[in-house]
């Protein structure tokens, strides 16, 4: 599965970009406590949470429909 | 902005951590406040401060002032000019605050690359950006 975190001023944003939505969710919790572990402690905003856009389908994403990114995404836009 | 996140989440570093990346980095964080406080404060000698439970430096010259760091706090000490001392206080926190980012966004980088096969890893624009395989 393919992970992309994100750092900025303090303030980690994890995303999984394929897999499905609990998949993704487990992996971001493990990855959390993992980093807890190493002495990174990082506080949850909130749980995780499914995201996409309203031009993007519902459904789960296999790795061959994903569509593509810029991979300039901003923390505070998600 | 196009985006294809199945799960997504933020979180922010905890203090303990800031704390704790602060003291592990004593030689990092000085070298910085001095620097700082060279610019600053012109013509002063900055020497190290041995403080109980922390560790600081101490500013001689024109306008004398000890500066600690405990519990990665900065605590500004001076007979000579409160004001100056409040000045500095503010500002030195406010720098500590951001090497205590640095060094959070540098330890998750390297966590990341010493445990994942990394992508990518890359910043873009103030952010940095790590993408890897799990």
């Amino acid at each position: 599965m393919r992970v992309r975190i994100v750092v900025k001023e303090g303030k980690v944003g994890f995303f999984t970009e394929d897999g499905t939505f609990e998949q993704g969710a487990t992996q971001i919790i493990a990855l959390q406590q993992q980093l807890g572990l190493a002495g990174l402690d990082v506080a949850l905003d909130g749980p995780v949470e499914q995201h996409r856009h309203d031009d993007q389908p519902a459904q789960t994403y296999s790795a061959q429909e994903q569509p593509s990114h810029d991979g300039g995404e901003s923390l505070h836009h998600h | 902005m196009p985006c294809n996140a199945v799960a997504t989440v933020t979180g922010g570093v905890t203090d303990q951590t800031l704390r704790r990346l602060l003291e592990q980095n004593q030689q990092q964080v000085k070298a910085t406040l001095a620097s700082y406080l060279r610019e600053r404060l012109a013509g002063s000698t900055i020497s190290e401060l041995v403080t109980r439970g922390g560790f600081g430096l101490r500013v001689s010259g024109r306008q004398p002032c000890d500066i600690a760091v405990l519990a990665g706090m900065v605590q500004v000490t001076t007979s000579y000019d409160r004001g100056l001392a409040n000045e500095l206080s503010s500002e030195l926190t406010e720098l500590l605050t951001l090497l205590g980012q640095q060094l959070f966004e540098q330890a998750v980088a390297a966590y990341i690359e010493q445990h994942y096969r990394v992508e990518q890893s890359q910043p873009v624009g103030d952010q940095l950006v790590i993408t890897f395989n799990i």
